[in-house]
């Protein structure tokens, strides 16, 4: 029945998530047309062509991008999709998985309602709701994975350690970081259990215990190994662009944010982004009452664990206020994986994952202690309504909807649906450039790639406009209308085979004017790219939307005689090539007779390989020069590849075919490496999945079995 | 038993623990002094208030600023601080930039000057501001200034109102004090009596004593006498057994000492929290007092917090904060000892 209850609260009060099928996008919540989705049913890729092409440090998200694959290949629209695969599974695990969690923990059904409320209803939670819904499922997994753990410990049995691991691997590909901080949680347990609650003394039974708490663990690693290898054989594992970053949010956190598990940004109603707000002085009954539940459990022994769980919490929360403020900045740069946490509101999980069973256990003993006058129960009652309705009433701006973000459902602008028919339309390869960003509604694919300027004069075009940068007296907008007025801009946007540069809509219908961020109005990109001669204003039939084409726009893959360079004009020559996938493309070369330069317009990485004859992406990583040398791999000045091919020399090496003239015949395959680590990790990935799933198959039938007997 | 036995040795009870609680004190309020002081062979000297010509009582905003004076106690004055209140940290980018000025009165250039963001005030006691070395400065007279660029209602500075607000320190050759053991004495010493002027420092070596008064007042059974004298709410006497009372006046005394740091001082010194609550944790252990005390206390700190809030004073917000951390952690830390000594 309570479960019952539950999940008509969380329903009913989030009726936009449940009473249609409307787009819901907002921040960093993008939206992708069925036909972006569609491209995710496919062996995950190593390689992303998003922009000008990176290592895709989001491929541990593929198993829920296939299933948005799956379900768009079934026609499923981006509304149901989202809702599927995100909103429904938050509207049910989170309350469910919590109270399970409390229940197994605090008799009271009571007690455990009111927990499953802080857990549910905490304003971070909510703040998760407004564009970080991969977070939000992770968490909302953590109480079921947490009991299960709790169970494997305690009962030893295999099928808790593979539904702890199934449960841990969910969390894991929704989001990884949350999976690293639910590692940290397991380990301090099972030393907590390990000290205080089994209290091993010997060896054996140590090391027995130890086995079981490692195995979810390891077998989550091992469900994970398809893209963790070849994370790790590039060295993204450790360094990319998301963990090199600096600490950031400083301003933000402070322990009484933490104590009071008030988010800085919660308002009450919209989400005000890094404006930090002042806590309402009812929220200070939260660690009160916390911590009194604490204190009235001190003798049970999980209880004390979420204490020490809830303090851990606070203390990393704070990131570096006071007390210790230099504790989160070194375990920022020593601790390995914490450089992953570059803003500390990610460990509000403790504080709420703690908070949750102690005020559970704070309500659960005023339920037994507040019994027998008829003045105790009303206190009773009136001190399980004020707890309860504290958490409670921050679901209102979501049933009012002023919420606004992922509770506002939108509208694509008909000038995108216009730019989606067109693109889709256009024959061959090329990329879409968007000034000043892209925007959520445009349309890209794996041969049509967006580009956005902002991310690129940010990233790999930085060097370009370095010194303009360094002067400090420049809008991003001018920066980016500097990049593009520089003498080689035409060239370089040829080179990256951009085609049509697009100026996007001042999105304030979608609450998505992103203009604002750059320190320039629209009409002034307008009027700035109406002035570059190398432009072509097109007209596509949008309203609002600019377009421009640019005509010089080179193939992605293409030939030179000379050396490609952006500050003189080289001519190219067009090669037959076909994209097998993003990480692998075939060309066929014809009657090479002279030494030339195959271009390929993916940004540079070493392990962009070319492979000339026949090709098996095991031989790739097993045999020795399968490759053409890293000698004739050039990053050339555009921060793309170019590869040097000498027919004599290289057909004296790998298999061509010697035409009557003298001239050569290749077929040429240009291949990420490191995808094919993607491929063995995936085949340990997949048996271990085998393995689990074929244990529970023989599970199953043997429960059925001894039930039916 | 070999243990208690040795502490009931006289030599032991009145020699050398004490010597090593000396040792302690004299250690960590050093170790605080370097801290303070960003460095051994750095001598800080406080400044009155009236050193200061401009001193603006609210938010620095833009175009108004601090000025002031000082005579240079000792040559190779490098580097002036100023102490200014602790506020709610605020995007880098809305921080305001303050200029400092410094030249000896009457000369017509600035000796030195350069832009400071605000944010370099955040959790730091008092803001050093470094210049290049003035070797022959004893004795001159130095004029400064201190000026907002973009001062706002947000983002604007504001003058601290605890001694000492304005600070001028000199560098020692260490070569100098290395080869001449009589230096290093004199230095040593002028160092640690200028420091001890500093509340900020004396408050935490007073902290870093107590250990060492503790001891001393509870092998003289001074504990319970003071608990009785004062009447330290004649109920605790019917919560607490005779031996436990004996040292409640002490976590009383460490109770006032944080409610005055937290109320007066707001001292920026990790090493004090962990003092306190080591100190607090080993009474309890000592005097066998239950465990719940340390809970009260901070949840009784954690009521402070919003109380501060209604009158807008952050410092005593997170100050408060801080200590009901530091001792939810010491009365969880107790707990886990406890549970792991039932079990043995």
């Amino acid at each position: 029945m309570i479960y019952v209850i539950l999940l008509i609260i969380s329903f009913v009060t989030h009726w936009q998530w449940t009473t249609n099928l409307s787009i819901l996008t907002s921040g960093d919540w993008i939206f992708q047309y069925p036909q972006i989705l569609k491209l995710y049913l496919s062996i995950p890729s190593i390689w992303s062509p998003v922009s000008l092409g990176s290592i895709n440090i989001g491929i541990s998200f593929s198993p829920f991008e296939i299933l948005y694959g799956l379900l768009s290949y079934f026609k499923a629209s981006y509304g149901l999709s989202e809702r599927i695969v995100f909103l429904w599974p938050i509207l049910i695990l989170l309350p469910v998985s919590s109270y399970l969690f409390l229940k197994k923990n605090i008799k009271s059904p009571v007690a455990a309602l009111v927990g499953s409320f802080v857990y549910c209803y905490n304003t971070y939670f909510f703040e998760l709701k407004s564009s970080q819904l991969t977070l939000l499922v992770a968490f909302a997994l953590f109480p079921l994975a947490f009991l299960l753990y709790q169970y494997a410990l305690n009962t030893k049995k295999v099928i808790y350690i593979l539904l702890t691991a199934i449960v841990g691997f969910i969390i894991s590909f929704y989001e990884f970081r949350s999976f690293y901080i639910l590692c940290f949680i397991f380990l301090f347990y099972f030393l907590f259990h390990w000290f205080f609650i089994e209290k091993l003394k010997n060896i054996k039974s140590f090391l027995k215990t130890s086995f079981i708490a490692a195995l979810p663990i390891v077998i989550v690693f091992l469900l994970n190994f398809y893209w963790l290898l070849g994370l790790a054989r590039t060295g993204t594992l450790v360094s990319n662009f998301a963990f090199d970053r600096s600490l950031f949010g400083n301003e933000f956190l402070n322990i009484l944010h933490t104590f009071t598990l008030h988010h800085p940004f919660w308002t009450g109603t919209k989400t005000a982004i890094f404006v930090v707000q002042s806590i309402p002085l009812y929220f200070w009954i939260i660690p009160v009452v916390a911590f009194i539940g604490l204190y009235l459990n001190i003798r049970n022994k999980t209880m004390l664990f979420f204490g020490i769980l809830s303090l851990l919490g606070i203390f990393l929360t704070k990131q570096v206020a006071q007390p210790f403020p230099d504790v989160y900045p070194w375990l920022f740069k020593n601790f390995p994986g914490f450089n992953a946490f570059r803003e500390a509101s990610k460990f509000y999980i403790l504080i709420a994952f703690g908070y949750s069973l102690l005020i559970a256990g704070f309500i659960d003993k005023v339920w037994v202690g507040l019994n027998v006058t008829n003045n105790q129960k009303i206190i009773k009652y009136s001190l399980t309504i004020l707890v309860a309705g504290i958490f409670l009433w921050n679901l209102r701006p979501i049933i009012m909807g002023d919420f606004g973000t992922l509770v506002t459902p939108r509208h694509v602008p008909n000038d995108y649906l216009t730019v989606k028919d067109f693109i889709e339309k256009q024959p061959g390869s090329f990329r879409t450039f968007w000034v000043p960003s892209v925007s959520r509604w445009s349309m890209y694919t794996n041969e049509k790639a967006e580009v956005s300027v902002i991310d690129n004069i940010n990233g790999i075009w930085a060097l370009f406009i370095e010194g303009d940068a360094e002067k400090n007296t420049y809008s991003s907008g001018q920066l980016m209308v500097k990049l593009l007025q520089k003498p080689f801009a035409n060239k370089l946007l040829a080179e990256s085979s951009i085609k049509y540069v697009f100026v996007p809509l001042k999105d304030t219908a979608n609450d998505d004017n992103f203009f604002e961020y750059y320190g320039e109005n629209r009409q002034y990109y307008i009027d700035q790219l109406n002035k570059l001669s190398y432009l072509k204003q097109v007209n596509i039939g949008t309203k609002e939307i600019v377009v421009y084409e640019n005509t010089s726009f080179r193939p992605h893959i293409y030939t030179t005689i000379q050396q490609e360079m952006i500050k003189s004009d080289v001519p190219y020559k067009r090669v037959k090539y076909s994209a097998i996938n993003p990480t692998q493309y075939t060309i066929d070369l014809k009657n090479v007779k002279a030494p030339l330069y195959i271009n390929f317009a993916e940004s540079y990485h070493p392990d962009w390989k070319l492979r000339v004859g026949n090709f098996q992406w095991l031989d790739a990583i097993t045999q020795k020069n399968y490759f053409l040398a890293d000698s004739n791999h050039i990053q050339n000045d555009a921060f793309l590849n170019s590869y040097l091919i000498n027919p004599q020399k290289i057909c004296s090496i790998y298999s061509c075919t010697e035409n009557e003239d003298g001239s050569y015949d290749m077929h040429v395959t240009l291949y990420f490496q490191p995808q094919s680590y993607v491929y063995l990790g995936g085949i340990v990935s997949l048996a271990t999945l085998a393995g689990i799933l074929g244990y529970f198959a023989v599970f199953g039938i043997k429960k059925i079995r001894s039930h039916e007997n | 038993m070999k243990i208690k036995g040795l502490l009931k040795n006289n030599w032991v009870k009145w020699g050398i623990i004490p010597v090593l609680l000396v040792g302690l004190w004299i250690f960590l309020t050093f170790l605080y002094i370097l801290i303070y002081d960003q460095g051994f062979t750095t001598l800080s000297y406080n400044h009155e208030i009236t050193n200061l010509i401009l001193r603006p009582q609210e938010r620095i905003l833009k175009g108004q600023k601090i000025s002031g004076q000082f005579v240079a106690q000792r040559n190779n004055l490098g580097t002036v601080s100023i102490r200014f209140k602790q506020e709610q940290r605020i995007p880098w980018k809305d921080e305001d930039i303050l200029i400092f000025r410094m030249k000896e009165k009457g000369a017509k250039e600035w000796y030195y000057q350069n832009k400071y963001y605000s944010g370099l005030t955040y959790d730091v006691p008092l803001l050093p501001i470094g210049f290049p070395i003035i070797h022959d400065s004893k004795g001159k007279t130095y004029y400064f200034e201190f000026q907002s660029t973009r001062g706002n209602s947000e983002n604007g500075l504001i003058l601290s109102d605890r001694y000492p607000i304005l600070v001028s320190k000199y560098i020692v050759d260490k070569q100098e004090l290395l080869h001449d053991p009589k230096k290093l004495l004199d230095f040593l010493y002028v160092k640690f009596t200028y420091s001890l002027s500093t509340p900020d420092v004396l408050f935490s070596s007073f902290i870093y004593l107590l250990p060492l008064i503790f001891y001393i007042l509870w092998n003289m059974g001074l504990g319970e006498f003071l608990t009785k004298k004062f009447g330290i709410m004649k109920y605790l006497e019917k919560v607490y057994s005779e031996k436990e009372k004996g040292s409640i006046a002490f976590l009383f005394l460490i109770v006032l000492i944080v409610m005055y740091d937290i109320v007066f001082l707001q001292v920026l010194n990790d090493m004090l929290y962990v003092a306190v609550i080591f100190l607090w944790v080993i009474l309890l252990k000592v005097a066998k007092i239950d465990n719940k005390i340390t809970f009260f206390t901070a949840l009784a700190f954690l009521i402070i917090a919003p109380i501060a809030l209604q009158v807008d004073n952050k410092s005593i917000e997170e100050s408060a904060g801080a200590w009901a951390f530091i001792f939810l952690c010491g009365g969880v830390f107790v707990s886990l000892f406890e549970l792991r000594k039932e079990h043995a």
